[in-house]
């Protein structure tokens, strides 16, 4: 169902800093229709970043994205909110809202976005319910529910409106292996059988190689190798190789040098 | 999205064309819920010239499907395209409707 020939998300010399911290340094990546896209990379190298860049929720100091041609920092307003409902968004933190229920918190888009008779609404509502495998649970609130559950709610909601394009930021993150599976599985339902486009930040190993049409790997801000899930298994680069098999000694180096070790452990 | 209906007796079968969509099912809602209402029984919906079905749609299919049995009737869909049925299978709604492969074994199956 790949449509190889036009990206329908294009990324363009991405560039953002914060407090003077560049965060992404002039990523380039093409995402086409259908495909699941997953993001890997260390933490705090700017994989949560990119993704806000893709959806509208940050502005690029430079650079461009494109979602199916549209420049989304540079269309009318009432052209981005038309682009926007076309996307559905799962947060890290899950983002339900805590004081209503979760048969509310899935309604909401629909309420807001649609016609339809509330009887049509409850039914999607359940429909949701079901696809995440929480049938019956819509009337509880989301400090009810395990951090999980809210997870897989989350999504119900954010596949709401069944959105062609689905960015995903840690789905599987603190999901039992089971459940993570459901997730993963369902990810590439949407994929196969409704042509979804699929963006994933992840570091759930087993997860990105079970559901990716391919991968990019960011770090320090670039994209530095994009590839299929053999091309980025068989892949010689050692940053690579050292991330998909969690070895801590590589390129990738969690230990902090410099020269003041010694001030920095007696300030206040 | 195009809906013709025939009505026979107790019946009507209803032959949907294009896509049902969050704009185009409450269109459908309001005609099938109609007919119901006025005592139709017996619902054949043709989906051979549907190429797509989203959500509002399934709802749409679900609750028609609820208020006919609830009236002691029912429903039946006919030449239901594979691809459709993929995504009623994602909901798992291949278990609670019935499939006929044509119009006429649909009519007769009530």
């Amino acid at each position: 169902m790949e449509d190889k020939e036009k990206p329908v998300i294009e990324v363009k010399n991405l560039v953002k800093s914060f407090a003077g911290r560049r965060i992404l340094n002039g990523v380039d990546l093409q995402i086409y229709k259908g495909e699941v896209m997953v993001i890997m990379g260390g933490s705090g190298c700017g994989k949560s970043t990119l993704l806000r860049h893709i959806i509208g929720i940050l502005r690029p100091d430079e650079g461009q994205v494109l979602i199916e041609g549209q420049d989304i920092n540079a269309v009318p307003q009432r052209e981005l909110d038309k682009i926007r409902r076309r996307i559905g968004m799962l947060f890290q933190s899950g983002g339900l809202i805590d004081y209503m229920n979760i048969r509310n918190n899935i309604a909401l888009p629909l309420r807001e976005h649609t016609n339809l008779d509330e009887s049509v609404i409850d039914i999607i509502v359940n429909l949701k319910l079901s696809m995440v495998s929480m049938r019956g649970m819509g009337s509880l609130l989301p400090c009810e529910i395990s951090g999980g559950m809210n997870k897989r709610a989350a999504l119900a909601r954010a596949i709401a409106l069944d959105p062609v394009f689905v960015f995903y930021d840690e789905p599987t993150a603190g999901l039992d292996p089971v459940v993570a599976g459901v997730i993963d599985q369902l990810i590439l339902d949407f994929s196969k059988k409704l042509a979804v486009t699929s963006v994933v930040v992840t570091h759930d190993m087993q997860s990105v190689f079970r559901i990716a049409s391919r991968i990019a790997m960011l770090h320090k801000g670039e994209i530095v190798t994009v590839g299929t899930r053999e091309e980025i298994k068989n892949s010689k680069d050692e940053l690579v190789q050292q991330f998909i098999n969690g070895k801590p000694e590589g390129p990738i180096s969690f230990l902090q040098k410099g020269d003041n070790y010694l001030k920095e452990l007696t300030e206040k | 999205m195009d809906i013709l209906i025939e009505k026979k007796d107790d019946m009507i079968i209803c032959r949907v064309s294009g896509e049902i969509t969050f704009s185009t099912s409450p269109d459908l809602r309001k005609k099938l819920i109609e007919a119901v209402d006025q005592g139709v029984k017996k619902v054949v919906i043709n989906l051979k010239n549907v190429g797509y079905i989203d959500s509002s749609g399934m709802a749409t299919l679900v609750e028609l499907l609820q208020k006919v049995k609830s009236a002691e009737g029912d429903l039946k869909l006919a030449e239901t395209p594979e691809k459709i049925k993929e995504i009623l299978d994602m909901v798992r709604l291949k278990d609670i409707f019935d499939f006929e492969d044509s119009e006429e074994k649909a009519i007769t199956s009530f």
